[in-house]
């Protein structure tokens, strides 16, 4: 058996395959081997046999021509499978293996083979190492050793050399690989650089390193401090060194750094890369350092930013509401304070979806539209659509222009929704307003109760006329949109049409009044008046378009004040000369005021002298009078005491007559403003004044209260105590008069008939003195209240018959009435009446 | 009939009593008398001539009586003559209107100078006497400077 099972085969020609020895030239170790075989083994032949898939292959060869032979010729190959003993052929002309073989029958005719296994340090036989003859031979056993060691020692060769092939093969591999990391390093575009040792020499830098730094190749094989002393105070160094020392790579995020460039500052943005280099052991010899000039990425990326930041003070800015919606959900991403202040929401509705920053758009179409436009890609755009949003907590509606326009990303796919929207509501209401207005207008014009009509452009075409000016002019409808030149004819050798035109072309308002027009009505031209006004209507710019006319036909009050205007000139000519006597009649009075006045200051003076002057010699007589009848006291005639007496009561008398007379004459005729006095404290005034009196007689008097009226103190100090006085006096003899001072509210419907009082008001306070004295006869009523009636003999009760007039004057003056009810020994009541 | 041994110097004191009346002058007289009472009265109808008597007289006045209403200088002139003299203001000898009239317009002007009073004259005789006696006797009561002479 000289042939293996197929994949051992295949391991152990890859085996043989590794010593690379099929072929190679002859070498002297395997030389000295087969020569000591020979020798030994006293052959003229020995072999060191290599078996390969075709052929055997010697390595060394003695005593044979030729160096390979077919594999199926070969005596070794039969060692392939490893066996305990070697294979020992002692007459190959008679062993029926090789007796046919070309090698036994031709050339180098063998007989005897003997062949000890190459076996390798894996188990699997190369081949052998072989002596052989061409006569017969025996091997002792010292033979067979010897052969043994010597294939050891082929074997020992083989591995020695195998062992070479591969470190020369590591070698190799090492030195392309570092050359390949060192052409990688300096073919990068990042900028990079290779520092070993903690010192950190630059062991490898490529060109766009050097230009980072600033430096040429002469920085190699110097430490980073030496070759850049600048980095010192930066943090570089200690990152490095930290990186060596933990090996932790270190990753530098856009450093900026300032370089020179082209004599230019520029800055510049690098992330930088520190990593650990680890050797075969796993130690870490240096660092690599990776810088990647990133400053187009961020000065891009800066003027994204900022065209992003402009792009959002933009949106926060615009005048116009401007919102972004995300996702399906429609949540709020983005809004300018318009569109917060338009949907009268705050800041935190961000981020929210739309359907709970805006419930109240449930119901509204807008959720609806957005969809739509999320679904479709079509931009929605609406104008003055009504919107009902929640604003300061109020419902209100809401005019808008807006547009909803799909924002898609960079793959098409609709993402959002961007939402630009005006309110417009005071546009809206506005128009709304003016629609209104114009329907008002209209209306009005209609329903006018004069003649409106309104003439367009230069050429004053009716565009407006209400019946009233239809029938005014005396034509049908048919005029409307005619030239007023045209559809009145009659008025062109009148004024009108040139006054219009003026007004069209001044713009400013004319009016008339009364003025007469000629107008076909009825077939018949007429002449009839009319008020009216032709005021320029102005379009936005202030541009005149129009003439509004108005007219009312005065036609019959024209005539009818015509009429009027001539009575009226009589009725002035009568009131003019009605003037003039009332004038003169003034100038009388005037004169009659005058005289009266000047009377009224004599009588004043005629009060004095007659207080003093005539008084003075009444006084005189009274105390002569009274010095003589000291004197004549005890005189015999006893007339003379009574005649002196009689004299002295007379002026006594004339005296208190005077008086009275002088207080009658000073209660004043005239009625006066007064202020309201307390009835009450007058009426205690006068009570208390005459409690001599009333203490003489035993009067006994009570009072009711009394209200506040308006009045003169004095004068009702002397109403009151002349009628008090007259109650006490004009009692029955010997009797203690009984006298009730009583108050009533009277209406005036309520007064006696016999009262008529000055000034007529709706109430009126009623005071009334009562007494139980001596009455008086009711027939006398109107006689009492006259001056110096006494309707009793003055020895019995004395007066000066000036009381009751004093009384009815202070009345009087007061806007008041006096009355009396009394009969003969019944007692008497005075009632005063005084307006409330 | 007088005690001279016994006489009260207040009843020696001269009463002016100025009065246009000389009726008055009389009843005035006649009133004291009647009541025994024995000052003399110094009599004069006008003004002027008791502000002549008042400015050269040693005499200490009681009181003066004066009437208001009076021809040549009234009894308002002669009050703030009196007033304006500075000897005659220091004697401060006591001045008492003695009239038969008063209104309230009267009464105001009165006080509106230094004096000590303003009696009405009466109706009757009695009325006269009784005032007069009330006057003589307050003033003879009150005391003065002169108390202190």
């Amino acid at each position: 058996m000289n042939t293996l099972p197929s994949n051992e085969e295949t391991k152990r020609l890859a085996a043989l395959e590794s010593y690379d020895i099929l072929d190679s030239l002859p070498e002297q170790e395997y030389e000295d081997i087969t020569l000591l075989a020979a020798q030994i083994c006293g052959t003229p032949v020995a072999l060191i046999t290599l078996v390969d898939g075709q052929r055997q292959w010697f390595k060394a060869k003695r005593g044979l021509a030729f160096s390979q032979t077919p594999r199926q010729d070969s005596f070794c190959a039969h060692n392939i499978p490893v066996a305990s003993t070697p294979l020992i052929v002692t007459d190959a002309r008679k062993d029926e293996r090789f007796r046919h073989n070309p090698l036994v029958t031709g050339e180098p005719n063998i007989v005897f083979y003997a062949g000890e296994p190459l076996v390798d340090e894996d188990g699997l036989a190369m081949g052998s190492l072989c002596v052989i003859d061409s006569q017969v031979r025996q091997l002792d056993g010292g033979q067979l050793a010897a052969l043994k060691i010597l294939s050891r020692q082929v074997v020992n060769l083989l591995t020695a050399r195998r062992k070479t092939i591969q470190q020369a093969r590591l070698q190799r591999q090492l030195r392309a690989s570092e050359a390949r990391f060192q052409d990688l390093v300096m073919a990068t575009p990042a900028a990079t650089a290779v520092f070993v040792g903690r010192d950190m020499i630059i062991q490898q830098v490529n060109p766009p390193m050097l230009a980072i730094w600033g430096k040429d190749d002469a920085v190699i094989g110097n430490t980073l401090h030496t070759a850049m002393p600048e980095l010192e105070g930066q943090p570089f160094l200690a990152q490095l060194q930290h990186v060596f020392d933990t090996g932790e790579p270190f990753l530098h995020q856009e450093g900026v750094a300032l370089v020179i460039e082209n004599g230019q500052p520029k800055q510049v943005w690098f992330n930088h890369a520190y990593n650990p280099l680890v050797d075969e052991k796993g130690q870490i010899y240096g660092v690599i350092n990776v810088a990647l000039d990133v400053t187009s990425q961020v000065i891009t990326r800066q003027q994204l930013a900022e065209r992003e930041a402009r792009f959002r003070t933009i949106v926060e800015q615009a005048p116009m509401a401007i919102g972004q919606l995300k996702g399906r959900d429609m949540i709020v991403e983005l809004g300018n304070e318009r569109l917060l202040e338009v949907w009268g929401k705050d800041p935190s509705v961000v981020g929210k979806p739309l359907v709970d920053a805006l419930p109240e758009l449930e119901g509204q179409p807008f959720m609806a539209i957005m969809e739509n436009v999320y679904e479709t890609g079509l931009p929605f755009h609406g104008t003055a659509v009504l919107a009902k949003l929640v604003r300061q907590g109020r419902l209100e509606n809401v005019y808008f222009d807006f547009s909803y326009s799909p924002i898609r990303a960079a793959d098409e796919q609709i993402t959002g929704i961007l939402i630009l929207a005006v309110e417009v509501t005071g546009q809206v209401l506005a128009r709304q307003e003016i629609n209104k207005s114009e329907l008002r207008f209209r209306s009005l014009v209609a329903d006018a109760p004069f003649a409106i009509a309104v003439y367009e452009t230069a050429d004053l075409l009716i565009t407006l006329a209400n019946d009233v000016m239809i029938n005014l002019w005396g034509k049908t409808k048919a005029v409307i949109g005619q030239k007023l030149a045209e559809a009145l004819p009659e008025l062109a050798d009148q004024p009108f049409i040139p006054l219009l035109n003026v007004v069209y072309a001044t713009g400013k308002t004319y009016h008339t009044a009364e003025q007469s027009a000629r107008l076909l009505i009825d077939g018949r031209l007429q002449t009839r008046w009319y008020n009216f006004v032709y005021q320029p209507l102005r379009d936005g710019q202030g541009q005149v378009y129009a003439i509004l006319n108005m007219a009312v036909d005065i036609t019959d009050t024209y005539i009818a004040r015509q009429q009027l205007q001539l009575s009226e000139q009589r009725y002035r000519d009568l009131t003019a000369d009605l003037d003039n006597r009332v004038q003169t009649r003034t100038q009388e009075l005037l004169l009659a005021n005058q005289d009266l006045q000047r009377s009224n200051d004599n009588l004043q003076q005629f009060a004095q002298v007659a207080s003093h002057d005539l008084q003075e010699p009444l006084r005189k007589i009274q105390a002569f009078g009274d010095l003589l009848g000291g004197q004549l006291a005890d005189h015999t005639e006893p007339s003379v005491g009574d005649h002196l007496l009689r004299i002295t009561n007379a002026a006594a008398r004339m005296s208190a007559l005077i008086r009275d007379l002088l207080t009658y004459s000073c209660v004043s005729t005239r009625q006066q403003v007064f202020d309201p006095v307390s009835l009450d404290a007058i009426m205690a005034g006068v009570i208390a004044g005459m409690h001599e009196v009333i203490q003489q007689t035993g009067a006994r008097i009570t009072v009711d209260e009394l209200p506040i009226a308006r009045g003169d103190k004095p004068q009702l100090g002397l109403l009151f105590g002349n009628l008090l006085d007259n109650a006490i006096k004009f009692a029955e003899p010997d009797h203690s008069p009984q006298i009730h001072v009583d108050y009533f509210y009277r209406s005036v419907a309520e007064l006696p008939l016999d009262v008529r009082p000055a000034t007529v008001a709706p109430f009126y306070h009623q005071i009334s003195v009562t007494d139980d004295g001596i009455g008086f006869d009711k027939k006398y009523l109107d006689r009492i209240f006259q001056v110096f009636q006494q309707l009793n003999g003055r020895s019995e009760y004395a007066g000066t018959g000036v009381g009751l007039s004093i009384c009815q004057r202070v009345v009087e003056n007061h806007g008041g009435g006096i009355t009396a009810n009394s009969r003969l020994g019944q007692g008497a009541t005075f009632c005063v009446y005084l307006p409330a | 009939m007088v005690d001279s041994t016994n006489v009260d110097p207040f009843d020696q004191m001269p009463i002016i009593h100025i009065e246009n009346d000389i009726d008055y002058h009389y009843l005035v007289e006649k009133a004291l008398r009647l009541a025994s009472i024995r000052n003399p009265v110094r009599f004069f109808t006008n003004g002027q001539q008791a502000l002549a008597y008042l400015q050269t007289t040693n005499e200490v006045p009681l009181v003066i009586l004066c009437d208001i209403i009076m021809p040549g200088m009234d009894g308002f002139e002669l009050r703030d003559r009196i007033d304006a003299d500075p000897v005659l203001r220091l004697k401060a000898i006591p001045f008492v209107y003695f009239s038969t009239w008063s209104t309230k317009e009267l009464v105001e002007k009165a006080y509106q100078g230094t004096i000590q009073g303003y009696h009405l004259k009466g109706e009757r005789f009695a009325d006269l006497q009784a005032e007069l006696l009330l006057i003589v006797a307050y003033w003879k009561r009150c005391l003065h400077l002169r108390s202190f002479q």
